[in-house]
């Protein structure tokens, strides 16, 4: 049974010749709206106990629509949304907050909105009290708090109760550090002990460390719903197409990995001018290799064909861990190697080379090639790139010091005493 | 209808505290704070006795108080101000409150329930205060008074219905905020509140009687001032009305409260 199922829901904004025709359909009138604009359409997801699901899309892409609908504020135009569970939902920071009441009254008078008796209020306000940390504050009014002040006890109010799943729209962005920290381990030890999360952001890191799923919504219709890695290179690859300067336009391409195919890749954006011939991790004797020792050189090696006049070509590389999170990213461009134009329909050969410090750990290689370079690392037209070309296994260096994190820095050391 | 009124009692908690909020902001920053409710009126009625008195004292028969006129004014100012209050309220409510209407996830229902309540306490202090301002006058109020009681409720149902409708308008055609103040000062100088009803000419007087809150103003003057019982044919023709008002506003509240948010 899952949490939320959404069925082929849809939102339609309706704009009418005349309001009275509006008024004429609330007492069943046939009257037909003279535009329907639908923001979003056709979307059906589940999120089922224990999962974290995230939405990611851009700016108008009808997210939010979205969550408004699956947490009621929005009736849906058509298709429905069934909910089994208790849901508390956070879509602004703040909402409802009165400035001359207390935070202690305004916290009472929130959970109130959100439909909590008053027994489970008084029983939840010492800990809404603990959890937002203002100390004497919290008996002050609230148009005295800073707006960090005033998230602090919204978000403590949000989550006091823990609801089965909580749904937050963009509301993590706000607030200092440490108390950002301290939502993100709220969230954590929420979902270890079986809460569910849906959850609107642009913070790529944050859906694929947090979420254990993403949907993505493009110009009001689910794109895809897959893992946060498969879903968020789709999304950038969106971006780079939307953003993307040159004439061609970007296609994007996801399949499921075959093993007869000589390249594969999970996500590639293409406009066709390159094209991946070869791709070979090799270790410092040049072989091909499947995994490596940390801490030794390794060879990335590259053969693309350039489908055209490239004025000014880069080259580059990205190395992910199995999260999908970038490691590192580099390409001659950032590097500040700069070639000369390269003709149509000739090979290139690009190599890299490093000392591969990354800890033992699933690591993949990506490949992007562009074209005419400007700012730190953009790119007027963006030819190729290609997410997990490659795996690499790499393997605990037995001469190493235990370190912990990502990769080994190498570090000097002293300790001595002061005088 | 009757989700409606489920969903407000499951709700009741937050009504309640949301008018004791309410409330006590009012005291928070005023160094008189409530006591406004009650101060505005009555300097208003001041005004109009200082202004009226000479020219229309003489025209009220049947009450033998130096202060007659001004006890008339305060009967009828304090039934016309639940009305105009409930009303203005109601008309701007949906438009202020948009934007919490979009975001939280709350039975609407619970909106004009807070401005009745909040009105309503508004107006028995405001009652209780004129109550006090009668015996000081010499015309302390008789076990009459507690025929007000069952007329507030009518009065606020009637109005809260004229309210929420014209609240709910609003939304979708502002002219509506512009228009009602407008057509509510116009009311207020066709209602016989600041002169008796009977220095009207007779043609006039016979078209009052179309007047939706006359019957309710003019109940409360008959009690306050002259000590006769309401007249019940028109009061059971007006609690009527106001039942059937109700109905027809919440219906229309029901239907429209899903397109308000789509164009708040």
């Amino acid at each position: 049974m899952s949490l939320i199922y959404v069925n082929n829901i849809g939102k339609a904004y309706r704009t009418y010749n005349s309001e009275w025709q509006r008024f004429a359909r609330w007492f069943y009138l046939p009257v037909s709206p003279c535009r329907e604009d639908w923001t979003i359409r056709n979307v059906s997801f589940r999120v089922n106990p224990g999962e974290s699901v995230a939405i990611v899309g851009e700016n108008g892409a009808g997210k939010s629509t979205l969550l408004k609908m699956i947490t009621g504020t929005l009736r849906p135009t058509e298709g429905n949304v069934h909910i089994s569970g208790s849901v508390g939902a956070i879509l602004e920071l703040g909402m409802g907050f009165l400035p001359d009441l207390t935070g202690r009254e305004n916290a009472i008078h929130t959970s109130g909105l959100m439909g909590y008796s008053d027994k489970r209020i008084k029983s939840a306000i010492s800990e809404i009290e603990r959890f937002s940390e203002i100390g004497k504050y919290f008996d002050e009014p609230v148009r005295t708090y800073s707006s960090g002040m005033q998230m602090r006890v919204a978000f403590s109010v949000a989550t006091a109760f823990s609801p089965d799943l909580l749904i937050i729209d963009e509301a993590l962005s706000v607030g200092d550090s440490y108390f950002q920290q301290k939502c993100f381990s709220f969230l954590d030890s929420y979902m270890k002990q079986g809460g569910s999360l849906l959850f609107v952001s642009h913070d790529v890191g944050a859906v694929k460390s947090l979420c254990d799923r993403a949907v993505l919504i493009d110009q009001g219709r689910l794109v895809k719903d897959g893992s946060p890695k498969e879903v968020v290179d789709l999304y950038e690859g969106i971006i780079s197409q939307r953003s993307d300067l040159g004439s061609k336009e970007l296609t994007i391409v996801q399949e499921n990995k075959t093993d007869t195919a000589l390249i594969n890749a999970t996500t590639i954006t293409t406009n066709g001018d390159a094209e991946l011939l070869e791709f070979n991790v090799l270790d410092e004797n040049d072989k091909n290799v499947l995994y490596i020792e940390s801490e030794k050189k390794l060879k990335v090696n590259y053969k693309v064909r350039l489908n055209k006049f490239f004025e000014r070509p880069a080259f580059g590389i990205i190395i992910r861990d199995k999260y999908g999170s970038s490691m590192f990213e580099i390409s001659s461009y950032a590097m500040g190697i700069e070639y000369a134009p390269i003709e149509k329909d000739k090979i290139v050969n690009v190599v890299f080379e490093f000392n591969f410090n990354l800890r033992q750990g699933q690591y993949s290689f990506s490949i992007g090639v562009s074209n005419k370079g400007y700012a730190r690392t953009e790119f007027e037209e963006i030819s190729l790139l290609m997410h997990d070309v490659k795996q690499i296994q790499v393997i605990e260096c037995p001469n190493s010091i235990n370190y912990g994190g990502v990769y080994n820095m190498n570090p000097m050391l002293s300790v001595f005493e002061s005088k | 209808m009757l989700v409606l009124l489920r969903s407000l009692w499951s709700y009741r908690g937050f009504v309640v505290s949301s008018i004791r909020n309410e409330f006590k902001a009012r005291f928070t920053r005023s160094k008189l704070g409530g006591l406004w409710m009650i101060i505005n009126p009555l300097a208003q009625v001041l005004i109009y006795a200082l202004v009226l008195s000479n020219v229309l004292a003489a025209k009220l028969p049947g009450i033998d108080n130096q202060y007659a006129y001004a006890l008339y004014l305060m009967a009828g100012i304090l039934a016309w101000s639940l009305f105009f209050e409930v009303i203005t309220r109601c008309l701007t409510l949906f438009i202020e409150q948009g934007n919490l209407m979009k975001k939280m996830a709350f039975p609407r229902i619970t909106l004009p329930a807070i401005v009745s309540g909040s009105c309503l306490l508004n107006h028995s202090l405001l009652f209780v205060a004129i109550l006090g301002v009668f015996t000081v006058l010499g015309h302390p109020p008789t076990w009459l008074a507690l025929w007000l009681l069952p007329l507030m409720v009518i009065l606020l149902a009637l109005s809260l219905s004229i309210g929420m409708m014209l609240g709910i308008v609003n939304v979708f055609v502002r002219d509506v905020g512009q228009v009602v103040p407008i057509v509510l000062q116009t009311l207020f100088w066709f209602t016989p509140i600041v002169y008796p009803v009977s220095i009207l000419p007779e043609n006039l007087q016979s078209l009052i009687c179309y007047n939706p809150i006359y019957p309710l103003i003019n109940a409360y003057q008959n009690i306050l001032v002259f000590n006769q019982s309401p007249s019940t044919e028109s009061l059971l023709i007006t609690t009527g009305l106001a039942f059937l008002f109700i109905i027809f506003s919440l219906f229309v509240f029901r239907r429209a409260s899903p397109e308000m948010v789509d164009v708040l």
